[in-house]
């Protein structure tokens, strides 16, 4: 087994990403990191959080390590783990100590997948101490002064066995993301895929038209990232309608009714 | 050998004696049977001794029938015939059913279309769906004699089999449905003010009214047509390669006229008289052309204009009142000034808000309400933009108890709450009087005969929730289990290079997820749920017993109303620790509408009893239709607010609340009250029986 590890300046994002605000966000963002206080981004998925996080990283020349949880995620998988390499035992960092050594921003997406005795590990880096307790090694972590940390959380996913505790939530500063409006998302499917004016304006209506039956069938209309992926597929010559079963329809619902009037309000429109 | 006449009549005035006489013979029905074959004579005898074993009269007229319709169609399509009449006959009686037999022609016509045979009721769901989808708003479908609308409501014929192909008549149904959308979409009906004349009264103007409302709909669909093509170009492009036909004369010029975009109802009419008054040639009405009832449609729109006033005047009332509220100390003394500003801009018509002059951001709510109005209307009238002072909440003290009712009090366990007055900012101590009484049983049956009723779906609920029982979860670092964990033996080697202590934790386990849930219903039983809703609630509650059941959740039922402060009911249908037995049962199937809502103090009574109840997840769960709402003056911000503070009091005691409502507009309350997340509504009663226990599976899943 070969465990090279990337070195951080692999995480720093070179290009400058593309962004559109959809509000204060970046002021917003800023004056809590010049303040050390974490973020927590609130919205649905695709609407751009990651981007954000992208965009941010960049504008403050930091490296960004990004974690994606799951319900499976350990407290070793965040802080890290000894291994054996070539007889020897080493200590090996996990993302988030390597973020709070160099001074990266941590970003870690969808944090209410990890189960709950993970997310405590972060309370200790949440508040003023700023500091990372390393269990196995007995040290114990100061943040550097750059270090960032920030989450990521779809309230909309009505679980309360998902929902995310207020002994958590109320060491962050909260920004709320939704899907741009239409203008704005718009501008976005035109930058992201080269389509013209018209079609994206097309496909944006249509995703009205799918966030009209959220809550009447359908958990959740077509992301902003859904409409860039079928962007994508029409510029690469796909026919629309195609596009709009594979990209949107299908991934949305399972339900036949349901289906075919997603994928007929896609028709009614192309 | 085929029988004779003579042996044929023989067998039929056998059968049939009862309901024959000198002038009711069955000779002329004796001698068509007499021409079929022998095969065909067979079957025409059986099935006469089935029937007249249900009605001997329905026999007689089968009898008359059944010669001629074996000759028009095959044996399969004659049984279809009679197995339709047999259960028109179960279902109406015998007037229609002898009435269906005769009408062999129509019969055998669609018959012989079956194939192409749509069923309205087979493409229900997705209608709604599509129109839903279209603009956001509900549009009931439901089966009418014509395609038309009454502006909440799109009626359609009951099957289509007008076209080559079932896909085909699918495609019209849809078509028709949209047409339909359009006329409520693009103003239709819309008048320029309350008081303006309506559609119905424009065109009863006309000499030939009823020519004229004909002609007014074969106008009206092309301008539609125009706005359909616009907005919908994908589904304009099919119209046009279906239905395509050209258009000539005066008539092709109201078309262009009609297609600019900005074009109205009022340019329809204005070619309805020109086409009237020139006698200009008329094509044929479209395939998909719809109508509307006016009448019915007026009604509804005035109904709708007045909740819709109403509604928007609170919700002003309520922006001024926080505007006066955030300018306390600030500015001074007079009230902040808002204006809803018309905001004309060629063809579109918005609004602007300013405060004190200065222009602001809509709030979403206030957004919805005047899109809502501009559907009915040209402009908001500029009186219902100012609303008048509201009166202050009147407080009544009920004393107006029965002896009875009295006498009722004294025997229940009775507790006393504390009640939050938003305007003085505390508690009224010991405000409210809780009793928790017994429910009449009701009929112990009805509980399985609901099941039965959705016997599809508790399948499908029961197999999603088992599904949920059973998930699994793997545990790492286990002292046993089925498999190894890499990850934990790795470490343990690196602990043993160390020279630390080994681990004997290395295995992985899978591990069914302990759900330890308590969950508490409450059940809105006030007068306002009579009828549908309460039947719903019933239905609901089973279907939700039966999921908890398979969960192993822990689950208590409350139904809860009053009449003032003085006398807040809860009626105890299932208490957490109970099993689901046959007094369980019969007092769901007992739950009646009693009188008030006053939720405060249920919630504060059920967080008392779930207080003692040791569960790692704690649910309560309202099922409500509407705002809190009692005789005392418990409405309004103060039955919210007293609400609001109820349930942050359950949030501090870790239960979670969530509220499923029918009330549409529970949108301008619930999000304050509970949350923007921690509540759904169900448009529709009917869907509440299943939806319940969908919203409970999302919950917890
Ligand atoms: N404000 C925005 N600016 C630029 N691109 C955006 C924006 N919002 C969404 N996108 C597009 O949508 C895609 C999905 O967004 P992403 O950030 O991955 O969503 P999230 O992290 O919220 O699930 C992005 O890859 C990008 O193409
Ligand atoms: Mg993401």
């Amino acid at each position: 087994m070969k465990s090279s590890e990337p070195s951080i300046a692999d995480y720093v994002i070179a290009d400058e990403p593309y962004y559109a605000p959809q509000g204060d966000e970046i002021d917003i963002f800023e004056a809590a990191y010049a303040n050390r206080i974490p973020v927590l981004l609130k919205g649905p998925t695709g609407c751009g959080k990651t981007r954000f996080m992208e965009y941010m990283a960049y504008r403050l020349s930091r490296p960004l390590i990004t974690v994606s949880c799951h319900d499976d995620l350990t407290a070793s998988d965040l802080v890290g783990r000894y291994l054996i390499i070539g007889g020897e035992t080493r200590w090996i960092d996990g993302p988030l100590s390597r973020a709070v050594r160099e001074g990266a921003i941590c970003y870690l997406d969808e944090v209410v997948e990890a189960r709950k005795d993970t997310t405590v590990v972060i309370h200790p880096l949440a508040d003023d101490r700023r500091v990372l307790p390393i269990e196995k090694t007995g040290e114990l972590l100061r943040a550097d002064e750059r270090f960032c940390l920030a989450i990521s959380y779809n309230p909309g996913y009505q679980s309360i066995l998902k929902d995310l505790k207020q002994s958590t939530r109320q060491r962050f500063v909260a920004i709320e993301f939704r899907y741009p409006e239409a203008s704005l998302e718009i501008d976005i499917v035109i930058r992201e895929t080269e389509l013209d004016q018209k079609t994206a304006a097309l496909l944006v209506k249509y995703a009205g038209m799918t966030r009209n039956l959220k809550g009447n069938g359908l958990d959740e209309g077509a992301s902003t990232r859904l409409l860039v992926h079928t962007g994508k597929l029409l510029s690469s010559g796909i026919e629309p309608r195609s596009a709009i079963r594979s990209a949107i329809a299908e991934a949305l619902t399972d339900e036949p009714d349901m289906l075919a009037a997603v994928n007929e309000l896609g028709a009614a429109l192309f | 050998m085929p029988l004779s006449s003579t042996e044929l009549e023989a067998r039929l005035e056998d059968v049939l004696d009862a309901v024959l006489s000198s002038r009711r013979t069955v000779s002329d029905a004796a001698r068509a049977i007499a021409i079929l074959d022998d095969e065909s004579q067979t079957f025409a005898l059986r099935w006469l001794d089935s029937i007249s074993a249900s009605n001997t009269e329905l026999a007689y007229q089968y009898v008359n029938n059944i010669g001629r319709a074996l000759g028009v169609m095959s044996r399969k399509d004659v049984e279809a015939w009679i197995v339709e009449a047999l259960d028109i006959y179960d279902q109406q009686g015998l007037f229609p059913a002898s009435h269906a037999l005769g009408e062999i022609d129509s019969f055998a016509d669609r018959r012989s279309h079956a194939d192409r045979v749509v069923e309205l009721e087979s493409v229900t769901a997705f209608l709604e769906t599509f129109l839903r989808g279209l603009s956001g708003r509900k549009l009931t479908v439901t089966a009418g004699d014509t395609a038309s609308t009454d502006s909440e409501t799109v009626f359609l014929p009951r099957r289509l089999n007008r076209l080559a192909s079932a896909s085909e008549n699918r495609f019209l149904y849809k078509v028709m449905a949209t047409n339909l959308w359009a006329m409520n979409r693009f103003g239709t009906f819309r008048r320029s003010a309350p008081s303006a004349p309506t559609l119905a009264q424009r065109l009863a103007e006309f000499p030939d009214k009823v020519d004229a409302t004909k002609l007014f709909y074969l106008i009206e669909t092309e301008r539609l047509n125009a706005c359909i093509s616009r907005e919908l170009p994908g589904l304009w492009r099919e119209i046009e390669r279906d239905f395509s036909y050209t258009r000539r004369g005066l008539f092709k010029r109201a078309c262009e006229d009609l297609a600019r975009i900005d074009a109205t109802v009022d340019d329809t009419l204005y070619w309805l008289k020109r086409m009237l008054d020139e006698r200009a040639e008329r094509p044929p009405a479209a395939p998909y052309q719809g109508s509307a009832d006016l009448d019915t449609l007026n009604d509804i729109t005035d109904q709708r204009l007045d909740t819709e006033r109403t509604a928007l005047e609170e919700l002003i009332q309520d922006l001024i009142d926080q505007m006066n509220r955030d300018d306390v100390g600030a500015s001074g003394d007079d009230d902040a000034d808002i204006r809803l500003e018309l905001d004309n801009d060629g063809t579109v018509t918005d609004y602007q808000l300013t405060v004190d002059g200065e222009p602001m951001p809509m709030p979403a709510a206030l957004r919805e309400q005047i899109d809502a109005i501009l559907q009915d209307l040209e402009s908001v009238p500029e009186d219902w933009l100012n609303p008048a002072e509201g009166d202050a909440v009147a407080e009544a003290d009920g004393n107006d108890q029965t002896i009875e009712e009295q006498r009722e009090d004294s025997r229940d366990p009775m507790f006393l709450y504390d009640e939050w007055d938003y305007q003085r900012g505390h508690y009224r101590k010991d405000w409210c009087t809780l009793y928790e009484r017994q429910v009449k049983p009701g009929d112990p049956e009805f509980f399985n005969q609901t099941l039965h009723q959705y016997h599809g779906l508790t399948l499908e609920l029961r197999r999603a929730f088992e599904m949920l029982k059973d998930q699994q979860h793997t545990l790492r670092r286990q002292p046993e289990g089925e498999d190894i964990d890499l990850d934990a033996v790795i470490q343990a080697s690196a602990d043993q290079h160390l020279g630390r202590e080994l681990s004997d934790r290395l295995f992985l386990k899978t591990h069914r997820q302990e759900r330890d849930i308590a969950v508490m219903l409450m059940v809105d039983l006030s007068g306002s749920t009579k009828g549908w809703i309460v039947d719903a609630e019933r239905e609901a509650v089973i279907l939700l017993c039966e999921a908890l059941e398979v969960l192993g959740d822990r689950y208590g039922i409350y139904g809860f109303s009053g009449m003032t402060r003085k006398r807040c009911e809860l009626f105890r249908i299932k208490t957490l620790n109970e099993p689901l037995n046959d007094n369980v049962k019969a007092r769901i199937a007992g739950m009646e509408p009693r009188d008030y809502t006053r939720m405060g103090v249920t919630i504060r009574h059920l967080t008392h009893l779930m207080d003692s109840i040791d569960a790692r997840t704690r649910l309560l769960i309202t099922l409500s239709d509407g705002k809190p709402d009692d005789y005392d003056g418990y409405r309004g911000d103060y039955g919210i607010e007293d609400t609001r503070k109820a349930l942050i009091e359950a949030r501090n005691r870790g239960i979670h609340p969530f509220c499923i409502t029918i009330d549409q507009k529970a949108g301008e309350y619930l999000p304050h009250m509970y949350g923007a997340v921690n509540y759904t509504v169900v448009d529709d009663v009917r869907k509440l029986p299943t939806e319940v226990s969908r919203v409970y599976y999302r919950l917890t899943r």
